[in-house]
């Protein structure tokens, strides 16, 4: 029971997947398509994922920049994260599908390539959280370019749109109710999925936090670490 | 109806399982990632307090 | 000092500084040159096919090469130099506009350096180029907001070189094109109106964004 209680979400998270995987199997082939079109009850899920949790990434980086809370700075790089691997496994598997349905791997269609973009935009946000050593100028920096990002990405989306459109149009009005249902069981269970991997994240985001001030406490006194060091081990522990 | 209309791409079930199997996988494999790290973390944690 | 005076003498210390090196004019516009000269013996000295490629190729070295203009010494404050700016109570705001407009002259500097080369070497269709008076500097000043933003964030960090165009490049698309299509447009009688005003948008929200997170930065920078 207390193992419930504390898995909840995750139990909840793979139940739903489960249910929406054996649909996604059942559930009658695309009259047009046929069986590959399966690839979309999935495909379609974790493009979602990825678009929600960069626009998490970006609530949780204006939400920095006003209150200085760690918290936030954790929820902005957490969901980052889980937006990058979740972009690539959406292309990957897009990739998969484009290849019987378009004859090829890859075109170049405008959802397509605005989200090749955003994988290496965000690729580029961790790797400048990466890059910055001290806490508070990491979550600082990290969050002006996560909003410029942010702000930027629509921009992207409307001038490849501009330039090329041959990707079947948003079909939301073309497929039939029991497609649509799955489809939309599948964006369900992978909300709950990033849900529950998100808890985790910012888990091991406040566990990584914690390690850093212990490394610190730690750390033997060295010349200069009068002036250096406190600003680190202040603006960790101000939380 | 389902045979009819899934003879338009061949092999259309081994697109399926690859896709699927690329999206659970790299899901299994990320959350599993998440855990080790969680882990390493937690360890080195305890080796300094 | 005003706000624009304040603009004028960041914008003013920058140039002077990089007319010291003539890092952008000496350096990093040769090598792009090069570049132009290079690419024709990879994929074909064909002159039809260099013409039609021509403006779409100078277009790719202006937006990667010219992270270089970025990236140049003369962009990079050194400690002593922000502590000074930031006790003469330069406005945060002024700063980021004053190393915008350096940036953006001499990223202008370098695509009116390569223009040459471009006509020379590929003999690209030249209709409209009137235009051009319009379009090199909206792509000049996208460069230098995106370069400011990404060089600010990217200031003293070690991996600064190869980080910097990580976070430009993705986010520059929407000025190539910008760029490419209206000089395609230009070519087949099109209207470029669309293209134009993309990138006076791209221009706009960049500035709007950088001049918002110029406070922020220069709390991240110390």
């Amino acid at each position: 029971m207390t193992h419930l209680r504390r898995y909840w979400l995750e139990s909840l998270a793979v139940v739903v997947v489960a249910g929406s995987v054996a649909r996604s199997f059942t559930v009658e082939a695309d009259v047009v398509q046929g069986d590959v079109q399966r690839i979309m009850y999935v495909h379609v899920p974790s493009a979602w994922l990825a678009f929600l949790a960069f626009v998490v990434t970006m609530i949780g980086s204006v939400a920095w920049l006003r209150t200085r809370n760690r918290r936030w700075d954790r929820l902005a790089a957490s969901s980052a994260e889980i937006g990058v691997v979740f972009t690539g496994l959406a292309i990957l598997a897009g990739m998969i599908w484009a290849r019987p349905v378009w004859g090829q791997f890859w075109t170049w269609e405008p959802r397509l390539v605005t989200t090749a973009l955003l994988f290496f935009v965000y690729l580029g946000y961790l790797a400048l959280r990466r890059a910055v050593i001290d806490p508070v100028q990491r979550a600082q920096r990290a969050a002006i370019m996560g909003i410029v990002a942010a702000v930027q990405i629509p921009i992207v989306y409307y001038s490849v749109d501009w330039w090329r459109s041959l990707h079947q149009a948003s079909s939301r009005n073309s497929i039939d109710t029991p497609l649509r249902i799955t489809l939309l069981l599948g964006v369900l269970a992978f909300t709950f999925v990033y849900a529950a991997i998100l808890r985790r994240r910012l888990e091991l985001a406040r566990l990584e936090e914690e390690l850093e001030v212990k490394r610190f406490e730690a750390s033997p006194d060295v010349a200069g670490a009068g002036i250096t060091a406190p600003s680190l081990a202040r603006a960790l522990q101000r939380d | 109806m389902i045979d009819l209309v899934g003879a338009q791409v061949d092999n259309a079930w081994w697109y399926v399982a690859v896709a699927y199997t690329i999206i659970l996988g790299g899901m299994v494999a990320f959350i599993a990632w998440l855990g080790l790290r969680t882990r390493r973390v937690r360890r080195e944690l305890d080796q300094l307090s | 000092m005003t706000f624009w005076r304040q603009v004028y003498e960041i914008a003013r210390k920058d140039l002077q500084v990089e007319s010291r090196t003539a890092e952008v004019a000496l350096m990093t516009a040769p090598f792009g040159a090069a570049a132009l000269i290079m690419i024709p013996l990879a994929i074909g000295t064909d002159a039809p096919l260099l013409s039609d490629l021509g403006p779409g190729l100078y277009w790719i070295v202006v937006l990667l090469f010219g992270i270089l203009v970025i990236l140049r010494k003369s962009a990079v404050d050194g400690g002593p130099q922000r502590d000074l700016v930031r006790l003469l109570g330069i406005d945060p705001a002024a700063r980021f506009a004053g190393a915008t407009i350096a940036t953006s002259l001499l990223v202008l500097l370098f695509e009116v350096a390569l223009g040459p080369v471009l006509v020379a070497l590929y003999n690209p269709d030249l209709r409209g180029w009137p235009w051009l008076f319009l379009i090199l500097p909206l792509v000049a000043v996208g460069m230098g907001l995106l370069g400011t933003i990404a060089g600010g964030v990217t200031t003293s960090l070690g991996t600064r070189t190869s980080l910097t165009p990580l976070l430009v490049v993705p986010l520059a698309l929407p000025l190539l094109l910008g760029a490419t299509q209206a000089f395609e447009g230009l070519q087949l009688g099109g209207s470029i109106v669309p293209w134009l005003v993309l990138l006076v948008s791209v221009d706009l929200a960049l500035a709007v964004s950088g001049v918002l997170a110029s406070g922020p930065m220069e709390e991240a920078v110390t």
